[in-house]
């Protein structure tokens, strides 16, 4: 059994949810909000948890000190009832009836049973209306309901408001004349216990009923019952033991024979020479009696365990004095108190007429209530609209592809046209076509991912000739070359894509009879890192290149710096720096609050580039980073969290971010 | 890139900067330095590997002089006979042919200047060097030097004292049993002959590339240097030897010429020659967007230290010195007129020209696709292409036909390339167990098979359904709403065709006018065991490729 709240100020009605709760169940989990989560729920509580969590506790400790219950600090507004498999049903007022459907959600979603909700009306105040914590909070009521000023409302109870379990309940003891119990109730309203149960408590709290606790005491058959039973107990053993070998025996020899432990027998022939059965001297016992130790005790024993239970009221005096001495072993009988509610009806219960057009309360609409009409004379119960309400997630794009659709809109809205193109490339179009020489450290094995397969595809022949004497002797290019010799296998091994350059390179030899090309892409590239928060073995690159009779650096900086002021970073700066296929080159800083932060690389494509390709004009061209952009934006410091795919992250990050509409 | 550590207030000096000495932190990184950090007068600044000579403060001060207009025209670099001689054996033909020699007097190296020198060789062993297979330099202290020098093949008998040892090694123990043996040793061949360079009393100078003699350790407080460069390319050699002959002078040394005697041939080093490159002053306007006249290209190059021989018509006749080495073509040149100019002078130039540009076919239809899948209430998420074989295989149930290995990955997370994304799929969902579900995922990427030989990448979709109840019907359903809302059409159903890690039995493949699409069902429970997913999962993987072409074909029928 299950109850929450913030319990602040702690009122009469909170009062009567924790006695609902104890009455109903074994134990009670109370959960009680933390200070964090009463202002998440609008709540502003006075005082804080400590307070109202010992306020809570002298009230259990006064009242339920010998029963079983649990005190929770709330950080969510379930707690243990969102996964704890042993609470069977939760208590609610209609304040917080909305939460327990929620926690049902919860539960059905990660395969736990759902509670049953016991909902409880509001506990009224003196003048008929609920009793509050901002009532009482404003001065109107005290915290046990009392008015404090103003005059006093007539009492607005009538048959109308009640419960249709309630009216069942109330026709059933006004049938019987007297007073019943819960099965008794059940028996002639037709209800199942447990809704008797409910509604008996909600009618004991608007007083409309009076519940007496009767207390019986039981005997119950103890783990060692049964053992008793097919054995005898002990003494009468000892005194079989003791007939079969002629009326005495030592002590060492008969607890041989018994194999009972020491303990156990000096208990029995206590018992025995107490009763006057034995006598014992010189540590020889002798039989005295030639009679067993005792009937009633097994009589009563086995109607014990044939009966289950026993009460103790019933019991003749010997049978009670049995039971006395059988209660004193271990583990032979239990006595416990039953408590059993003895229901009557109050003074002033108002008299029930199963009236027609005495409308009846759902919560649910069914489709049969609207189509058969009988939502006219259904009365829909007002709902808790303030209470949370279970999550719900939306499919959604992840982070990286949302930017990434960003990036391609602004380019294309920019002129350009989107290319694409494998992962997998031959190192001739992911390098050599790059100017990149065969022995440069970035080629390594340990910088790129090299794979085990043969290779995808040929080079055209014509523009691997002029790429190979390029690199050799600078062809006609008018460069010096790199001065070594070409190694036409080194350019047929497989890579990864070390960037999306490689593609641009493509791109422009399948374009080069054209005078005016403007491309982009963004792709995934692969080094061969050791992953840290700074470095990832995959992230993206926004790729784009613009070739031109009238292509320049500073136009090449424009294109830049409208990309990014249309990302909504508008204080951008270039730094000269060094790639080995771009002259010059140049990296892009964006303003990020009060410090630079690089994006990328750019450049004009060296001759030793362009012309194996068949290109004669300046090509602009540049690789920015995206993961980098995405950190900036979203002020995440590790680049793994892109990649973590952590759904309490995707689920929740707001669509609205500082660029998504600059 | 490498880096180095300066001390602005010695680099203020050296340039004559007059101002507060981190004003340079300003200036710098339009001399194309990075400033990687900064702490008060201490700044690490990283430099690209092209330019060597920015290895020491010497050689930042010389560029930085220029650009800020104390200095104009080429750093003067000058030196005299000095007597010394290397004669080379004929022998290192095939093993390490070339060698230069320099001397330099008159140093004061202080402990600073030392430590940059190191750095500078090291970073000449690194980049042009190729860890020195390609080129090694030695320091020696000249005064421990008896000239004349003998560059010798020798046997791996040979032996001497190595610097930082206290007794004479033989050749063969150092390359297998010296940390820099075995660190260096391949550049040589393991049969020999090995070279190393003696002088007249027979002291081992160096073995390189591996390690100097002790007996010309080089110390603070050493004030004349012989400087050794060995190699297998006599060009990288001298690219070498005129950086450290630029530093060494910029540090005030008075250079020696060394003569090399390849028997008859006779070379003298260090090379301090410059190379004559002509630059079109309209081609560098052009390519910078600037309007530059042929005298203001010709000024530009004077502050970015390159020589002008002549200007001739729009003709510039460039002196580029030796150490530029990284020059090797005219656009170098419009770079260098570019920091001459100053990169801070460059504005943007806006440029709105009108384009048809758009989107491509294929990234309009897998828009298309995720917003099926998103329609349906599903989460994207996006997971490595490169994974363990672990995850691939091992934990799916799977056997490997043909899989795709990078060859030396630094890590077995990122290994194998994948051919499916449901593996990533269900590690999403594995990682993700304590969060609420129902958990809807999907996931557009490429995959990637070497089933039969031929590498084949193509685009895939598929998607992850994990809740108490998931189970076939949910997938099936979905699936259909996802090929109705993108094709109108309803994919056919066999129960043969099943793959792991769907469970044999509570899976099909699906078809549509023909062409297959992939599988849908019920994840192995023992899949989801081992992956600590503790509700069942329904997924499918579909071919992206297909549903595309299958879509091309709906509009050509439209159209046609």
């Amino acid at each position: 059994m299950a109850i929450g709240g913030t319990f602040d100020p702690f009122h009469r009605g909170h009062r009567t949810l924790i006695d609902a709760a104890f009455s109903l169940g074994d134990e009670v989990v109370i959960g009680v909000s933390s200070d964090e989560l009463a202002r998440r729920m609008g709540k502003a509580p006075d005082r804080t948890f400590g307070e109202r969590a010992c306020e809570l506790l002298e009230y259990l400790e006064s009242k339920y000190r010998d029963r079983v219950y649990s005190l929770h600090k709330l950080d969510d507004p379930f707690g243990p009832l969102a996964s704890d498999p042993s609470i069977e049903a939760l208590v609610v007022s209609p304040e917080t009836e909305g939460r327990g459907r929620a926690a049902n959600e919860i539960r059905r979603s990660r395969g736990l049973r759902e509670v049953d909700i016991i909902r409880m009306d509001f506990v009224l105040a003196e003048d008929g209306e609920p009793i509050s914590s901002t009532r009482i909070r404003r001065g109107e009521i005290d915290k046990e309901g009392r008015i404090l000023e103003g005059a006093e409302r007539g009492m607005g109870l009538g048959v109308d408001s009640l419960h249709p379990l309630e009216r069942r309940v109330l026709a059933a003891l006004r049938g019987s004349g007297g007073p019943l119990d819960v099965d008794g109730i059940a028996a002639a309203s037709g209800l199942s216990p447990d809704q008797v149960r409910r509604a008996v408590e909600w009618l004991r709290s608007k007083g409309m009923v009076r519940v007496e606790w009767e207390v019986r005491r039981v005997a119950v058959p103890g783990p060692e019952a049964r053992r008793i039973l097919e054995e005898g107990l002990p003494e009468d053993r000892l005194l079989r033991e003791l007939e079969s070998s002629g009326g005495e025996l030592g002590i060492p020899e008969l607890a041989g024979r018994l194999r009972m432990d020491s303990q156990e027998l000096s208990a029995s022939l206590g018992r025995l020479s107490r009763g006057g059965y034995v006598s014992i001297s010189r540590g020889r016992v002798r039989a005295l009696r030639g009679e067993p130790y005792s009937r009633i005790s097994l009589d009563l024993l086995r109607r014990l365990v044939d009966a289950g239970e026993l009460p103790l009221d019933g019991l003749s005096p010997s049978e009670a004095s049995a039971l006395d001495e059988l209660s004193r072993r271990p583990g032979v009988i239990e006595v416990r108190e039953v408590r059993r509610a003895r229901v009557s009806l109050a003074e002033g219960a108002p008299a029930l007429q199963p009236a027609a057009g005495s409308a009846e309360e759902v919560t649910q609409l069914t489709p049969e209530d609207i189509s058969t009409g009988r939502w006219r004379s259904l009365r829909l119960s007002r709902l808790d609209v303030v209470s949370p309400v279970p999550e719900m997630h939306p499919g959604r794009r992840h982070v990286i592809t949302e930017y990434v659709r960003r990036v391609r809109e602004i380019f294309a809205s920019m002129g350009f046209q989107e290319v694409s193109g494998g992962l997998l490339q031959i190192s001739f179009w992911n390098f050599d076509a790059l100017y990149t020489p065969q022995d440069h450290p970035a080629r390594e094995l340990q910088d790129t991912f090299y794979m085990d397969v043969e290779p995808t595809e040929e080079p055209p022949a014509d523009v691997e000739s002029a790429v190979a004497a390029t690199h050799e002797n600078g062809w006609r290019t008018g460069s010096t070359g790199w001065g070594y010799e070409w190694d036409p296998r080194e350019a047929r091994r497989v890579v990864l894509r070390t960037h999306t350059t490689v593609l641009s390179v493509r791109a422009l030899h399948a374009t080069r009879d054209l005078p005016v090309v403007k491309l982009f892409s963004v792709g995934e590239v692969f080094r061969n890192e050791k992953v840290d928060s700074r470095h990832l073995v995959e992230f993206h690159q926004i790729e784009g290149i613009v070739k031109s009779p009238d292509a320049n650096l500073r136009r090449l900086m424009g294109y830049i710096s409208e990309f990014y002021s249309r990302l909504g970073f508008r204080d951008v700066k270039f730094w000269p720096t060094y790639f080995p296929y771009t002259e010059p080159s140049l990296q892009v800083m964006v303003r990020v609050g009060g410090s630079w932060l690089e994006m990328g690389g750019m450049g004009i494509f060296r001759p030793e580039v362009t012309l194996p390709l068949g290109v004669e004009e300046p090509v602009l061209a540049w690789g920015l980073g995206l993961e980098r952009l995405i950190m900036v934006d979203m002020g995440i410091e590790d680049a793994r969290e892109l990649y973590a795919n952590r759904l309490s992250w995707l689920r929740r990050v707001p669509a609205c971010r500082s660029w998504t509409w600059t | 890139m490498p880096v180095v550590d300066v001390d602005l207030r010695r680099l203020a000096s050296l340039v004559r900067w007059t101002g507060p000495p981190e004003g340079l932190l300003e200036v710098i990184p339009y001399a194309g330095l990075d400033i990687e950090s900064a702490d008060g007068p201490l700044a690490r600044l990283e430099y690209s590997p092209n330019r060597p000579d920015f290895a020491t403060e010497w050689g930042i001060a010389a560029y930085l002089r220029g650009l800020l207009g104390v200095e104009s025209g080429p750093v003067p670099l000058s030196a005299s006979d000095s007597g010394v001689t290397i004669t080379v054996d004929p022998g290192l033909r095939g093993v390490r042919p070339y060698v230069a020699g320099m001397v330099a007097r008159g140093l004061r190296l202080d402990g600073e200047a030392l430590r940059q020198l190191i750095r500078l060789q090291e970073d000449l062993h690194e980049g042009i060097g190729r860890r020195r297979r390609r080129v090694a330099i030695g320091l020696h202290d000249l005064s421990k030097v008896e000239p004349p020098i003998r560059y010798e093949a020798v046997g791996p008998g040979h032996a001497f004292v190595p610097l930082g040892e206290r007794r004479p090694w033989t050749v063969g123990e150092i390359l297998s049993s010296h940390e820099l043996g075995r660190k260096y040793g391949q550049a040589l061949p393991a049969a020999g002959p090995y070279p190393v360079l003696l002088d007249s009393a027979g002291h081992t100078l160096s073995f390189p590339p591996i390690i100097n003699g002790e007996h010309t350790r080089v110390t603070e407080g050493t004030d004349s240097l012989f400087v050794d460069v060995t190699g297998t390319s006599l060009t990288r050699v001298l690219d070498a030897l005129s950086v450290l002959a630029l530093t060494l002078s910029e540090m005030g040394a008075r250079l020696g010429y060394v003569g090399v005697r390849y028997g008859p041939l006779s070379i003298r080093t260090p090379d301090l020659s410059s190379r004559e490159l002509r630059l079109s002053a309209r081609r560098a306007s052009s390519l910078l967007g600037l309007d530059l006249s042929p005298s203001d290209v010709a000024r530009c190059l004077g502050r970015a230290r390159i020589g002008v021989r002549e200007v001739t018509g729009d003709v510039v006749v460039a002196l580029v010195p030796r150490y530029r080495f990284d020059v090797m073509h005219e656009v170098d040149l419009v770079e260098e007129v570019a920091y001459g100019y100053g990169y801070p002078g460059l504005s943007p130039e806006a440029r709105l020209d009108p384009g048809a540009g758009g989107i491509s076919e294929q990234s309009a239809l897998e828009e298309a696709m995720r917003d099926a899948a998103i329609g349906l209430g599903m989460q994207e998420v996006v997971t490595t292409h490169l994974t363990s074989r672990r995850l691939l295989y091992d934990l799916m149930g799977r056997t490997p036909e043909r899989p795709i290995r990078a060859l030396s990955s630094k890590s077995g997370e990122h290994e194998y390339l994948r051919d499916s994304l449901l593996p990533g799929l269900l590690w999403v969902l594995s990682s993700n167990a304590h969060e609420a579900y129902p958990q809807r995922i999907f996931e557009l990427g490429s995959v990637i098979s070497a089933a039969g030989g031929a590498v084949r990448e193509r685009r895939s979709l598929a998607f992850a359904i994990a809740h108490a109840r998931a189970g076939f019907t949910e997938a099936k359903s979905a699936l259909n709403a996802l090929v109705a809302s993108l094709l109108g059409a309803e994919p056919s159903y066999s129960p043969s065709g099943c793959r792991r890690p769907l469970i044999e039995g509570r899976c099909a493949s699906v078809s549509l006018g023909g062409r297959e699409l992939g599988i849908v069902g019920e994840v192995d429970p023992s899949v989801l065991y081992s992956l600590g997913i503790q509700v069942p999962v329904s997924a499918a993987e579909l071919d992206a490729d297909a549903l595309m072409d299958l879509c091309r074909d709906r509009r050509g029928a439209r159209q046609g």
